[in-house]
């Protein structure tokens, strides 16, 4: 054998060791992936998000909200500042109008709401927002505070007890805008703290969905704030594409 | 609207008992929910899109023309209550009832309106009937 085969038959061989060896690697870091992956098996939480499917229309008012929220001195001031801004007829202070991203908890009980349940996750759409958020029913839990990218609709996490299921969501975006239930549709920013807890259950045989929020944010809110919705169901109706950017003409007010 | 249509909002309205109120992503703060005003004119433009529709209309007063604009609900809500894209059409002559802007602009948010063809057509689904919102 000539040196050079000699040579290459060497390098053939470091080479399938490589191949062996990073082979080896990705077998082992899917089986420890999979090991720590939550279980995607049917579980009680599934089977229970699976009555909620359906396209659901809240009842009450247009954003949903049961009671007033007891806010902080510095977001009194904010929401009082865009009161005195509104009613001088500056359409600017309503950020809601402006679309900026809405928060929790009026985004869910401000028009129609279509509720899907796959086997680990429930997807959640909000027709009038265009918005749309997910509820992982697989037993995984939150991501650390330091590692979790703050979104609009937070990051949800649901447990089963008895016929409810209780919803719990952190990671919420500061540059998102939460209705404090005022007539002119004032908002405040919630802080990254912020934390909700939803209860949902079904009643009237089905018919009617009731989902008791409980809102905490230190930043905004003196004490919790507990709101609840109901909603009745709607599954012949189809949901559809709203874009508040498509033809906005606050301007025009 | 024919009469086929018409029928169906009436089904719609009839059968939507516990509707909720309108999702608007803005407060009606600026317009005068207690005063109507009746507008007669001829459909510029319907721009039937999101957040808002909106119905462009010429209305002629004494010898000037007013263009006004009229906002109604968006495209998902009013399609349910058996709105088209084609409900008006540019040159159609109508006549819209608006709760008037409050500074009197000419603009307003739309309460009902008569069609080219006679028909009458609503825009605002019913109101929840107080207190069936809390039952179980």
């Amino acid at each position: 054998m000539s040196a050079d085969a000699a040579r290459g038959r060497r390098s053939f061989a470091r080479l399938a060791l490589c191949c062996l060896a990073v082979a080896g690697g990705a077998a082992w870091a899917q089986r420890a992936q999979s090991a720590a992956t939550p279980s995607t098996r049917n579980s009680a939480e599934v089977e229970l998000a699976r009555r909620f499917v359906g396209v659901w229309q809240p009842l009450g008012r247009s954003l949903g909200l049961s009671s007033n929220p007891v806010l902080t001195p510095a977001a009194e001031a904010e929401v009082a500042a865009q009161t005195q801004r509104l009613r001088a007829g500056d359409m600017t202070a309503d950020l809601g109008a402006q679309c900026v991203p809405r928060t929790m908890p009026s985004m869910t009980s401000f028009g129609a709401q279509e509720i899907l349940a796959d086997v680990k996750k429930i997807t959640w759409i909000m027709e009038a927002s265009n918005a749309i958020r997910w509820i992982w029913l697989d037993g995984r839990a939150h991501p650390p505070a330091e590692e979790i990218r703050p979104t609009a609709m937070g990051h949800s996490i649901a447990r089963r007890e008895g016929d409810t299921l209780v919803v719990d969501s952190v990671g919420f975006m500061a540059k998102s805008r939460m209705y404090v239930n005022r007539p002119l549709y004032e908002t405040v920013a919630p802080s990254e703290q912020m934390h909700v807890v939803e209860r949902m259950h079904l009643a009237k045989d089905g018919r009617m969905l009731v989902i008791e929020r409980t809102v905490t944010d230190p930043a905004i809110l003196a004490q919790p704030w507990v709101t609840t919705v109901r909603y009745e169901r709607h599954d012949d109706w189809e949901i559809g594409e709203i874009v508040c950017e498509e033809n906005n003409r606050t301007s025009d007010y | 609207m024919r009469l086929g249509s018409l029928l169906k909002v009436a089904v719609v309205a009839a059968t939507t008992v516990y509707a909720s109120p309108a999702a608007a992503h803005h407060s009606a703060a600026m317009y005068d929910q207690q005063k109507t005003q009746v507008l007669t004119g001829t459909v510029q433009e319907f721009q039937w899109g999101s957040p808002h529709v909106w119905l462009q209309l010429n209305v002629q007063k004494g010898d000037k023309t007013e263009a006004w604009g009229i906002e109604a609900l968006n495209p998902m809500q009013l399609g349910r209550m058996g709105w088209k894209r084609t409900t008006f059409k540019p040159g159609d002559k109508v006549t819209v009832t608006v709760y008037p802007h409050r500074d009197g602009r000419p603009i307003g948010q739309f309460v009902s309106a008569t069609l080219a063809d006679g028909s009458t057509l609503g825009g605002r689904p019913p109101a929840t009937p107080p207190g069936s919102e809390k039952s179980e």
